[in-house]
């Protein structure tokens, strides 16, 4: 018989767990792959050819995006002035300038420099831009530029011939007038994306890697350098709450004098939101790193003191007397029997804790002189780029995850007694290298006829009895 | 004491002989007119002991039993010092004590050996607190762990043992202090029976072997009479001394022992003692009908 999937409070099997984990990590990431590759979901369109500002429209730049049902209605715009343009044309009655239409020239621009057409040239080297076009124009007309290689639709590859009737009388580019006769517009272009607000994968994928791999403009820091620069702020307020918090939670869990004393006003203090401090803090410290480890500090010390203070306190008591009978005074029962006994809660305490400085090291990097991850996240986000924002956010998550997986394999190591069942995920695969040494070594003593280095759990029944 | 089932315990003259011996031995603890008074959540005081009156003997090994409520614990905490008393005083070796110390060496119920320290360290801890560490301690310690027979699991920790291995780590770990007297408060309480029975005859075998004290506190009548030399029964409300049985079954004990008539009586007596005929006089449970068939099938 099948065992069911669902059952309350009955454990699955391993093979069963390990699928489910890995699904619980598959499953978000193939709804972020649908909902933003469905073209049903792509309701906007990012433009990758413009015109100028035409009548009342809005002027659109390339990477502007559009919703779909207006897209349409652009294109149609353009479509009937163009229409306006060869019937003044027909008529006898156009009237146009040379620099109108260098302007419709550069409507190739942005394909031109994704098509590579334009390296070397400076964007405000219009001249440089206006004969390269010019050439490319020439090409795309002639077909020895294939029009769809280049990006263009097949309609705007007839505009293009179209227009180049009346550019040709300008060949050679600059020894003659330029073309004084309107010129039609291309009509505008984009691809199907997905909101703004939602990124695909491979988008975000593709910016991380330029983000991570490609040196900042304007002398920014590297991301490498702000990623160091978050981990400084997070890990040095941490551990200079645990300096301080540490200590005094273990007072206040052991003796009802601290306890009484101190819980009290810090339990009314954490109340306070720490981002409330900000400004506070930046007059005390200044605009640099300082109120940045104060304000983490602020946002996790009370937490860890009342945490430490009540998990000391949640100390099996028989412990404290069986020492206390032991002949051990309040010196050493301290620091033989509370610290070391608190030891493994405390580890666990202070893992949750330091989940919460990350929470606010992003309030943090925002004071004063905007510092780190935080920087780049608010920067890029205020120019809703947010393919670039979303590596970095899912960046920090990765690592405090992994920092947290870690510690607690590592607490399986530091105190095993505390740990029974079973590990992990990433325990096992952490665990698993030593593991294999481990059964290696066993095996090859074990052939040399000695008992094995592993510590054998004693069995009543054998030689207890 | 005019209870008529007093006299009625025959006693084997060897028997009688050695409790004239044990008394002739100086007094180790002498608890006088011990009393404990505690105060409800609502401001009344309970008293939880009253004028606890009792001597132990060198070497001797007595038992407290009482029914549930009558401050067995409460009465070895006292004595342990983790709990003070509201009156009366307890003499060790004829000095006053209180507060917890190393002289008097206690196992609790649960098991309280420190996770962190392998069984040789939890055995060495009472000589450390009280100043004598180092590589003689180390030595002692291997050989009380011998002594509870747990050779081989000096380095293992307390969470690779069993529940009785870790109770006699507990005994080791009191005796390496060499206490006056060794207070036990149901140590093999969350044992299983079988391991139970074993540990009681571990702990008279390292009894025998050790010149200790012990004060036992059992819920268990049969463990009470079979460790005993003498067996302390508590009254309650409040907790006092309702007599100190002289138990007159022969040592070495073995458990055969049990099925014996001079411990079925001792047994009996002490279940007189415990529940007073009369007092148990059961109230019938009402009736509920759960069937149509009801009364009939019975």
């Amino acid at each position: 018989m099948r065992e069911p999937w669902f059952r309350i409070r009955t454990p699955l099997s391993a093979g069963r767990r390990t699928l489910l984990m890995v699904a619980s990590f598959v499953l978000p990431v193939l709804l972020w792959c649908v909902v933003t590759y469905t073209p049903a979901f792509q309701t906007e369109i990012r433009l990758t050819l413009v015109t100028e500002k035409i009548g009342d429209g809005a002027a659109f730049a390339p990477g502007d995006r559009v919703a779909k049902s207006y897209f349409g209605t652009l294109r149609d715009n353009v479509r009937e002035v163009n229409a306006g343009v060869l019937a003044e044309r027909a008529a006898g009655t156009a009237s146009g300038s040379s620099r109108a239409n260098k302007k419709k020239l550069r409507q190739l621009t942005p394909l031109a420099r994704t098509g590579g057409h334009l390296d070397g040239i400076d964007d405000g080297n219009f001249k440089a831009i206006d004969a390269a076009l010019f050439g490319l124009y020439g090409r795309l007309a002639s077909g020895e530029l294939d029009p769809r290689a280049f990006g263009l639709s097949d309609e705007n590859a007839a505009l293009v011939r179209a227009n180049w009737e009346l550019l040709k009388e300008a060949v050679p580019y600059g020894e003659k007038d330029f073309v004084k006769k309107p010129l039609q517009y291309l009509i505008p272009q984009g691809k199907s994306a997905s909101p703004v607000f939602l990124p695909p994968p491979g988008e975000c994928l593709a910016a991380a890697w330029k983000d991570f791999t490609t040196e900042p403009p304007n002398g920014q820091p590297w991301m490498h350098q702000r990623l160091l620069s978050s981990l400084k702020v997070v890990f040095g307020a941490f551990l200079l709450a645990c300096l301080v918090g540490v200590p005094i939670g273990l007072l206040c869990g052991t003796s009802d004098f601290f306890a009484k004393l101190i819980e009290p006003f810090v339990d009314f203090f954490r109340y306070m939101p720490a981002p409330t401090f900000g400004l506070l803090l930046q007059a005390m410290f200044g605009v640099a790193g300082a109120p940045k480890l104060a304000l983490v500090f602020i946002g996790t010390f009370p937490h860890l003191v009342l945490m430490l203070g009540n998990t000391t306190r949640g100390l099996d008591r028989s412990l404290v007397e069986a020492a206390q009978t032991l002949g051990a005074k309040p010196g050493r029962l301290f620091k033989s029997v509370i610290v070391p006994g608190v030891l493994p809660r405390m580890y666990g305490d202070l893992r949750v804790l330091l989940g919460w400085a990350w929470t606010w090291l992003v309030i943090a990097e925002l004071i004063g002189e905007k510092t780190g991850l935080t920087a780049f996240i608010d920067t890029q986000g205020g120019k809703y780029n947010f393919d670039r924002v979303f590596p970095v956010i899912i960046m920090i998550g990765i690592i405090g995850f992994t920092t947290d997986q870690l510690l607690q394999s590592l607490a399986r190591v530091l105190f095993p007694w505390e740990f029974a069942g079973g590990r992990g995920w990433i325990g096992r695969m952490v665990s698993a290298p030593s593991r294999l040494l481990g059964r290696g070594l066993a095996w090859t003593v074990d052939r040399a006829g000695r008992p094995g280095p592993r510590d054998r759990v004693a069995t009543p029944g054998g030689t207890d009895v | 004491m005019s209870d008529p089932t007093v006299d009625a315990l025959p006693m084997p003259a060897e028997v009688r002989d050695r409790f004239d011996r044990i008394y002739k031995r100086p007094v180790v603890f002498d608890v006088q007119n011990l009393s404990r008074t505690f105060v409800s959540p609502q401001g009344k005081p309970i008293q939880a002991l009253g004028g606890i009156d009792f001597k132990v003997h060198r070497r001797e090994f007595i038992t407290v039993i009482g029914p549930s409520g009558c401050g067995k614990s409460t009465l070895i905490r006292i004595i342990a010092g983790l709990e003070s008393a509201s009156g009366g005083q307890m003499l060790l070796d004829g000095n006053p004590v209180s507060g917890p110390g190393a002289d008097r060496g206690m196992v609790f119920q649960g098991y309280t050996l420190f996770p962190w320290l392998s069984v040789k360290r939890n055995v060495m801890f009472g000589l450390e607190s009280t100043g004598r560490g180092g590589p003689k301690a180390e030595r002692e310690a291997l050989q009380w762990i011998d002594m509870v027979g747990l050779d081989g699991f000096a380095d293992h920790y307390p969470h690779q043992l069993s529940g009785g291995m870790k109770q006699r780590v507990a005994i080791a770990r009191a005796l390496a202090n060499k206490p006056r007297i060794l207070l036990m408060d149901e140590p093999f309480g969350a044992l299983d029976a079988q391991t139970r029975a074993e540990m009681q005859d571990y702990l008279l075998q390292i009894w025998r072997n050790v010149d200790v004290t012990v004060l036992f506190i059992t819920h268990d009548l049969d463990e009470a009479i079979y460790l005993a030399d003498r067996v302390l029964v508590l009254g309650r409300n409040p907790g006092h001394v309702k007599e100190i049985v002289e138990v007159p079954v022969p040592r070495p004990r073995t458990p055969e022992q049990m099925f014996e008539p001079l411990f079925t009586q001792t047994k009996q007596r002490i279940e007189h003692l415990i529940h007073p005929p009369g007092e148990m006089e059961k109230k019938p449970l009402p009736v509920i009908r759960m069937t149509a068939v009801g009364d009939e099938v019975f």
